[in-house]
């Protein structure tokens, strides 16, 4: 299996001391589409940076499609947050520049594209809205016909409507092409229908990593009135107590049992992905499950 | 990736071929508006012999004036004699053509360098060019050699225009010497532009703001031409003689005694003017060299 992205003991520091992110390995396979969730200043952006060839890497080392990420440029479809285009340029001259920059670049996909969503080639990008816009960024990046997205946030300023409009078109042209999609988002729920793979960062570490599937496999989310969670033997990931019932998201274990009163249930994509954000629970930074 | 140069600055160019223009143009008719001044004062000169009346400058002789009525009318028409009526009228002319198509070179150069990488950092619009199949080295390189070499090719129109607007000015006998042009004819506009442009950029790198780096970069700019109009004249080898010897045209540095002074001949204006130019090309690309640096290194 070939990695559509690997990275080892990867790090990069901002300035002295300030990590952006920290030991971090990953191998994501190709073809997937991949979440990339965590709160504000967890990494993200600082990840799909260092994967689009902006950030160096402090420590360790990243690749792309078998490559260094300055050496796979072509490979890579990189829209940064809030999908930034040149505000004065008109969109056909923004669509010109990709096909100069890029020598796999589909001209006449992109003016399609453009045409079908209804966007006038001689606006300016300044006066576009901001789903315009990112859907702008979005055609650039597809006419070149990368083997890796990387979209990091790029509706983040979108109104909910726009969002889902622009989510499923963008889900559709992506993974129509067979490529892996990097997508990172803080909003969990707008990624379960359309992703396979999760990566959950926080504080700069990798928390989990793999396919959803068989991360929900691995977890269950038990119930119980406070306390149950003193007996068990149970490797927890985090709890939350509320009115008397402590639910705490575990590692699941066949060998132990559960005892009397307590539910448990396969963790939903949310409960799972909230339960690795949160603090809390013993559990320690994650080794790679993939 | 020229093509993508050009979509993205043509505006800034075509703004910068008029503006060059009008000033071409500007040099132009006042280069045509000193020969016609010119004209009109020989013409004047022979009606002042003709009427037998004293040339402007003349302090004493004798002269057969026929009409004193005649001469104190024809007098009055260039007050002075020639230098200070010619200097009078061309006054605006002689500072456009001394200062002015240096400080808009200056501005130019600066207006087109500094928002190069600064605005792009600015709008967040880097993070869309440098992740096209283009490396940044290369993006930065094909900027700034074709937006540097266009400007070049404006400053040497401009001073090849202002050197032929230079010469009908100092027929006007306001100064013998083409020394005072040093930095603004011929090949002097084209270092200049390429140098203010250079700074720009570099200073955009630096301070990743257009607005600071152009200021910045005009005040380097200032600092860097005089240091280095200084250093070619300054520090190459120079004649000597004495003062009543130096050929006519000579620019003389150090007046030192009278028997013994240090100056440049007029024959070696051209090959000077070649050494700034060079100079300045050399500063500029170290310049340049730094600010691919910044732009390398600087965090996205």
């Amino acid at each position: 299996m070939r990695a559509a992205l690997r990275c080892r003991d990867l790090a990069h520091r901002y300035g002295r001391d300030v990590w952006g992110l920290r030991d971090c390995d990953l191998d994501v396979p190709a073809g997937r589409v991949v979440a990339l969730v965590g709160p504000n200043g967890s990494g993200k952006t600082t990840l799909m940076n260092m994967a689009a060839g902006l950030l160096p890497a402090t420590t360790g080392s990243i690749e792309v499609v078998g490559d260094t990420p300055q050496a796979r440029l072509d490979r890579i479809g990189f829209v940064a947050q809030d999908a930034p285009l040149w505000p004065r340029m008109r969109v056909g001259d923004v669509l010109e520049i990709g096909r100069c920059m890029n020598p796999r670049f589909d001209a006449q996909m992109a003016s399609d594209r453009i045409e079908r969503l209804g966007i006038r080639p001689r606006s300016r990008i300044d006066a576009l809205s901001g789903g315009e816009r990112a859907q702008v960024a979005l055609t650039l990046v597809l006419a070149k016909k990368p083997e890796l997205f990387l979209l990091d946030e790029p509706m983040a300023n979108l109104d909910p409507l726009a969002r889902r409009e622009f989510l499923g078109s963008m889900f559709e042209a992506c993974s129509g092409t067979g490529a892996t999609v990097l997508y990172s988002s803080h909003a969990v729920a707008e990624l379960e229908r359309a992703c396979d793979y999760l990566i959950v960062l926080r504080g700069g570490h990798v928390r989990l990593v793999g396919d959803i599937d068989d991360l929900r496999m691995q977890h269950r989310v038990i119930r119980g009135p406070v306390g149950w969670l003193d007996r068990g033997g149970w490797d927890v990931v985090s709890e939350q107590t509320m009115a008397g019932q402590t639910t705490a998201l575990v590692r699941r274990d066949d060998t132990l049992t559960l005892g009397p009163g307590l539910q448990d249930a396969s963790p939903t994509f949310d409960e799972l992905v909230i339960g690795y954000l949160v603090d809390g629970g013993t559990a320690r930074p994650q080794e790679v499950f993939a | 990736m020229i093509g993508a140069v050009w979509r993205q600055h043509r505006g800034q160019a075509l703004l910068a071929v008029i503006a060059v223009l009008a000033l071409c143009l500007l040099t132009f008719i006042y280069g045509l508006s000193a020969e016609h001044w010119m004209t009109g004062y020989s013409r004047w000169l022979g009606q002042l012999s003709a009427a037998g009346c004293p040339p402007p400058d003349a302090h004493s002789g004798v002269f057969h004036v026929r009409s004193a009525a005649t001469c104190s009318a024809l007098k009055d028409r260039y007050p002075g004699g020639l230098q200070p009526s010619f200097g009078d009228r061309f006054h605006a002319a002689i500072l456009l053509s001394q200062y002015g198509l240096t400080i808009a070179f200056a501005l130019i150069g600066s207006l087109i360098g500094a928002p190069l990488v600064a605005r792009e950092i600015e709008q967040r619009s880097h993070l869309a060019a440098w992740t096209q199949s283009v490396s940044r080295r290369r993006w930065y390189v094909t900027k700034t050699v074709a937006l540097a070499s266009g400007l070049m090719v404006l400053g040497l129109v401009a001073g090849l225009a202002n050197g032929w607007l230079q010469r009908r000015l100092v027929s006007g006998d306001i100064t013998s010497s083409r020394w005072s042009w040093f930095s603004s004819i011929d090949l002097a506009l084209a270092g200049e532009a390429l140098l203010a442009f250079a700074l720009g950029v570099a200073l955009g790198a630096f301070l990743r703001r257009t607005l600071p780096a152009l200021g910045a970069s005009l005040a380097v700019f200032t600092l860097l031409l005089l240091g280095a109009r200084w250093a070619v004249l300054a520090l190459t080898p120079t004649s000597s003689g004495s003062a009543s010897t130096a050929p006519p045209g000579s620019w003389i540095l150090d007046p030192g005694t009278a028997s013994a002074v240090a100056y440049h001949p007029a024959s070696q204006y051209a090959a000077l003017q070649t050494v700034l130019l060079l100079v300045l090309i050399v500063v500029a690309g170290a310049v340049l060299l730094s600010g691919w640096r910044a732009t390398r290194d600087g965090a996205v």
